[in-house]
């Protein structure tokens, strides 16, 4: 694939678009320790520099394209998950900080979220990224960062509809 | 002559939190600090043992050609004119959420709830998940490098990471000694290893064991 050609392209043009006439809903770079762009960005094209400014590092090079039936707050813990696994466990951060992270996503993907969730997923992943002895950890969080960059809204409706039914009770 | 041979550890300057401390070159910051009366946290470092480099309390700021890093202070050798910071926001910050991280696996450990008071970590912010053990490897790394027996070790990865002893290696070598006890922050070694003892020590170990 020659540098310069837009994602838009890539997914329409070369891939042939989304099956079903669905809608794009996010293109995700790099595997579990990468980043995604959103719809709107598309027209971005393939360069390690403009990817990595808007947090979609290229990494090796996978892209994954996701309709807009996927759940980008799955897609995430999912990652972490997958992650939680590949990390050695040998520091703290890194062992400690995907883990509390992927509960965090789990209660939220399960209808459990609690409000302060994002902010304090925010914070672990502030530490991870500066306190682990190597770039597993510190690059383990990027895919949250990325989609909460993006998606915030999609965490916060994930909670909000947990919160709703009792603020009802009330 | 031998020049180099003979020649010594160069005397180097550098500072900690504002004060100009003389050190030895190749000195790691925590022997420099440890020297100058400084005091960094710790909880997998031991001066009998290899810098580990695991639990990451130990991380201080330093600044070299103005660069400002983040860097582990048991691992880190100090070089000339470099300058350190052992708290600020930032360090205070990772210090307090790795205690937090560790206090949902060993809520009573003494020496984590010292370092929590001064931190400010709430022992509660995260769900309790008491497997007892802050995996700081003090017991395998001391039974390693130290006694040269492995007999107790690190198994699987990740989340699931765990210490174990080796039944078989256990059995001849720890009856007699269970050095590695005390350097236990949480005390769970005691328990694995009793776990061990009850589940795969035939009783002949015993009594060989014993008898010895």
């Amino acid at each position: 694939m020659p540098f310069g050609t837009t994602i838009r392209e890539i997914v329409y043009e070369i891939g042939g678009g989304i099956p079903k006439g669905k809608k794009l809903k996010a293109v995700h770079f790099g595997g579990p320790m990468g980043g995604c762009i959103p719809e709107s960005l598309l027209d971005t094209p393939l360069d390690f520099d403009k990817l990595a400014k808007l947090g979609a590092s290229i990494g090796a090079g996978s892209m994954l394209v996701l309709d807009e039936d996927i759940s980008m707050v799955d897609v995430t813990r999912y990652f972490l998950d997958f992650l939680s696994n590949e990390s050695c466990g040998k520091c703290v951060p890194c062992r400690e900080g995907i883990r509390q992270m992927l509960r965090i996503l789990t209660n939220i993907c399960d209808g459990k979220g609690k409000e302060g969730d994002i902010e304090l997923l925010e914070e672990i992943s502030e530490v991870t990224e500066a306190a682990s002895l190597c770039a597993l950890g510190k690059t383990a969080a990027d895919p949250l960062r990325s989609t909460l960059r993006y998606f915030r809204d999609e965490y916060e409706a994930n909670i909000e509809k947990v919160k709703s039914p009792e603020e009802k009770r009330e | 002559m031998m020049m180099g041979k003979q020649k010594k550890m160069s005397e180097i300057i550098i500072q900690i939190d504002g004060k100009k401390i003389k050190a030895a070159e190749g000195m790691t910051i925590l022997e420099a600090a440890q020297k100058a009366d400084i005091f960094i946290p710790t909880l997998c470092h031991h001066e009998k043992l290899q810098p580990y480099g695991a639990c990451r309390i130990c991380t201080v700021e330093v600044e070299v050609r103005g660069w400002t890093s983040l860097v582990t202070a048991c691992l880190y050798p100090v070089e000339k004119d470099l300058v350190i910071k052992t708290r600020s926001k930032k360090i205070d910050k990772i210090r307090k959420m790795i205690l937090e991280f560790l206090l949902a696996h060993a809520p009573c450990s003494l020496q984590l709830q010292d370092l929590a008071q001064e931190y400010g970590a709430d022992q509660d912010r995260f769900e309790k998940e008491s497997s007892f053990c802050i995996l700081c490897g003090l017991c395998v790394r001391y039974c390693a490098e130290v006694k040269k027996k492995n007999a107790v070790g690190f198994v699987n990865c990740g989340a699931r990471r765990e210490i174990r002893f080796i039944p078989e290696i256990a059995a001849a070598e720890c009856i007699n000694c269970k050095e590695c006890f005390e350097l236990c922050p949480t005390s769970y070694l005691q328990a694995a290893f009793v776990l061990t003892e009850s589940l795969a020590f035939s009783r002949d170990t015993f009594q060989t064991a014993l008898k010895k």
